[in-house]
């Protein structure tokens, strides 16, 4: 959860959530008045999308995928069992939250490992 | 006035010559001939026809004037008379004549255009047989204010002693069966003697004294054939010297333009040539390219001959910015051809016309290409070239300046901007070359949003159409879920691989897929996509 929160406080960033390959939500920290149950379904099906669509084109599996909005971007990245997702504004530090998205989901992956698997 | 008829063998000989050439120079014995014999009509009217073709023919429009004062048209036969001066200050005959009309007092009583005609006393006015022509003769410059109208008071009594003078000239030009020689003979004696008369001094003779004035010339040049001495003149000649001592009646005969003419510009003399004969310069330039010598500097027949001549060269070397090209000619042949160039402007004269020929170094030319397409299979655009830095824009486009013609094709491949492709074929290829030139891309492709490739760029082999349909299918969803999310419309995916990154750009249904390796630069291709997304977005809407 710690995870989560030190991602949500990220300059720009509205919310993290974990989701599982279902698409239902593990972990969240999204902003009040966000439908979390919504999005973490679609942000699911969208990485599901991508990840097929790389391993038919024999691209390699998907790391982490920024998809851009008109009016904010979200942030996917593979943890293991499920989806790291952080919704941010647009025009935000894409760079700073990748990075911070990148370590966020090693820790991640470290602990669904451990506690988990 | 017994007329006689011109010789027969004369006139069929000049009239075959003007009817196999209309061209021809015959009409002026021709009109000669039926002036001395006194068809003066028929004389006019021959020199009015040939000065159509010939306007520049300073005898033709002489011996014009010389039949218009026959005929009493001394007004008309000054104009043309002061056009022949104006153009060629010395001509002696021009001046010959003038002299013989003030000598007549016949320009001393004009007035108006038609009251100026003064009707021969031994032969009545002769009918005009084309109208149409004399009258455009007196619609042509008018000289009222340079031979002045202020002597019409004197009009009745200078008539009177005109017809005296008249008198005598016929009985000179008839005398003893031999008018005609007397004439030429008499004509001949004053051109000898033209340059010992001080013409100005004539000008200033008055009327009322002219008949005895005259009287008193003409004993001179009889006893004198080599020199009229005007010291041996009477006192009233004296006061015939204007200059001196008869200021008032210069403005009687202002004949001051006779100064001026040697300062007129061979173009004012076309000009006054022009006006003279009623047709546009242009016409007489055509007419009389091979008889303009007269015109003394105006030679523009060679003029136009240099011209084309450069144009031949022009196009056997091809044209200035042909020689773009000749940058990639061996330096030898290069030399060879600028040597060639050096003679033929030194032959010509024209250097100022080639002489952007002079200032190209088409070796250091050649560098500067070379230099830029390596620039441009690295880079891509100019704006590339700006990034990196490595070109010196500011001194490229001096030297574009000074190489004006060469530089328009270099310019043209140079400033390859995506904009600027739009107009090409290959414009989607070009852009998709900007985008895949650093290594690290490995491709670039436009997909429609049907799924369809429009156009791709790939350095590995990859099923295009099957990439094309998958990436569809992953911006359709990104499409509808960011609209359900409530973050707008989609507009572009970068997925991280583990063998490299994969780029989308969305704008108005097009979509430009990159892929790049692990190591790319991520913000700059996304610049570049975003540039050539505009670029897309010209070329196909």
């Amino acid at each position: 959860m710690n995870i989560l929160e030190e991602m949500s406080n990220v300059s720009g960033c509205k919310g993290a959530m974990l989701v599982g390959r279902d698409g239902l939500i593990i972990l969240q920290n999204m902003s009040t008045g966000t439908d979390a149950k919504a999005l973490g379904a679609l942000a699911s099906t969208m990485y599901r999308d991508v990840e097929k669509a790389l391993s038919e084109a024999r691209l390699g599996n998907p790391g982490m995928t920024i998809v851009e909005a008109v009016d904010g971007q979200v942030f996917l990245v593979d943890v293991g069992e499920g989806v790291l997702v952080v919704v941010a504004d647009r025009g935000v530090n894409t760079g700073m939250i990748r990075l911070r998205l990148r370590e966020g989901a090693r820790q991640l992956r470290e602990v669904m490992a451990r506690d988990v698997g | 006035m017994k007329s006689r008829r011109p010789k027969d063998k004369d006139v069929k000989l000049y009239s075959e010559n003007m009817a196999n050439d209309p061209d021809s120079l015959a009409f002026v014995p021709l009109a000669e001939l039926y002036r001395d014999n006194g068809m003066v009509d028929q004389a006019i009217q021959m020199c009015l026809q040939g000065l159509q073709r010939h306007p520049e023919n300073a005898q033709a429009r002489i011996l014009l004037a010389a039949c218009l004062a026959d005929s009493g048209k001394i007004k008309d036969a000054q104009r043309h008379l002061k056009g022949v001066l104006q153009l060629v200050p010395n001509n002696k005959k021009a001046k010959a004549v003038l002299k013989e009309l003030m000598e007549t007092g016949k320009i001393g009583n004009l007035s108006d255009g038609e009251s100026s005609e003064i009707p021969r006393p031994s032969q009545p006015a002769p009918k005009r047989e084309e109208p149409a022509l004399v009258d455009q003769e007196e619609d042509l410059l008018d000289f009222d204010d340079l031979f002045g109208d202020d002597e019409g008071e004197s009009k009745g009594a200078a008539a009177e002693k005109m017809e005296s003078t008249l008198l005598d000239d016929l009985k000179m030009e008839l005398g003893d069966g031999g008018g005609t020689e007397e004439r030429s003979s008499q004509e001949d004696e004053e051109d000898e003697e033209d340059d010992g008369i001080d013409f100005d001094s004539l000008l200033g003779l008055e009327e009322p004294q002219e008949q005895e004035r005259l009287d008193t010339v003409e004993k001179a040049m009889e006893e004198d054939e080599e020199e009229i001495d005007l010291d041996s003149l009477p006192d009233w000649a004296d006061e015939a010297m204007p200059e001196e001592k008869t200021p008032a009646k210069e403005d009687d005969y202002d004949f001051s333009f006779l100064d001026d003419m040697e300062d007129d510009s061979p173009e004012d003399k076309l000009e006054i040539l022009a006006d003279l004969n009623g047709q546009d310069a242009d016409v007489i330039l055509d007419q009389t390219e091979e008889d303009l010598d007269f015109l003394g500097d105006l030679d523009l027949g060679e003029e136009k001959e240099e011209k084309e001549k450069e144009e031949e060269i022009l196009e056997e070397e091809g044209t200035e910015e042909d020689l773009d090209f000749l940058g990639d000619l061996d330096l030898g042949e290069e030399k060879e051809e600028k040597e060639k160039e050096e003679e033929i402007l030194e032959e010509e004269g024209t250097e100022e016309d080639l002489d952007f020929l002079g200032d190209l170094d088409l070796g250091e030319e050649k560098e500067e290409k070379e230099k830029e397409e390596e620039i441009l299979e690295e880079e891509g655009t100019e704006e590339d070239l700006d990034f990196l830095g490595d070109l010196d824009l500011g001194e490229e486009e001096e030297e574009k300046e000074k190489r004006p013609f060469i530089g328009e094709q270099e310019t043209h491949e140079a400033e390859m901007l995506p904009t600027e492709l739009m107009t090409s074929e290959d414009g989607l290829d070009a852009i998709l070359c900007s985008l895949t030139t650093p290594d690290e891309v490995m491709g670039a492709m436009v997909v429609g949003s049907d799924g369809f490739v429009v156009a791709s760029k790939l350095k590995q082999d990859m099923d295009l159409e099957k990439m094309a349909a998958l990436l569809a299918s992953i911006i359709e969803t990104a499409d509808r879920s960011t609209q359900r999310m409530k973050l707008g419309g989609f507009r572009g995916i970068l997925v991280e691989t583990d063998t490299g990154t994969i780029h989308l750009a969305n704008r108005q249904g097009i979509t430009l897929v990159v892929l790049s390796d692990t190591e790319a630069r991520l913000g700059l291709i996304r610049i570049r996509m975003h540039n050539a997304l505009d670029s897309l977005r010209q070329y196909l809407y």
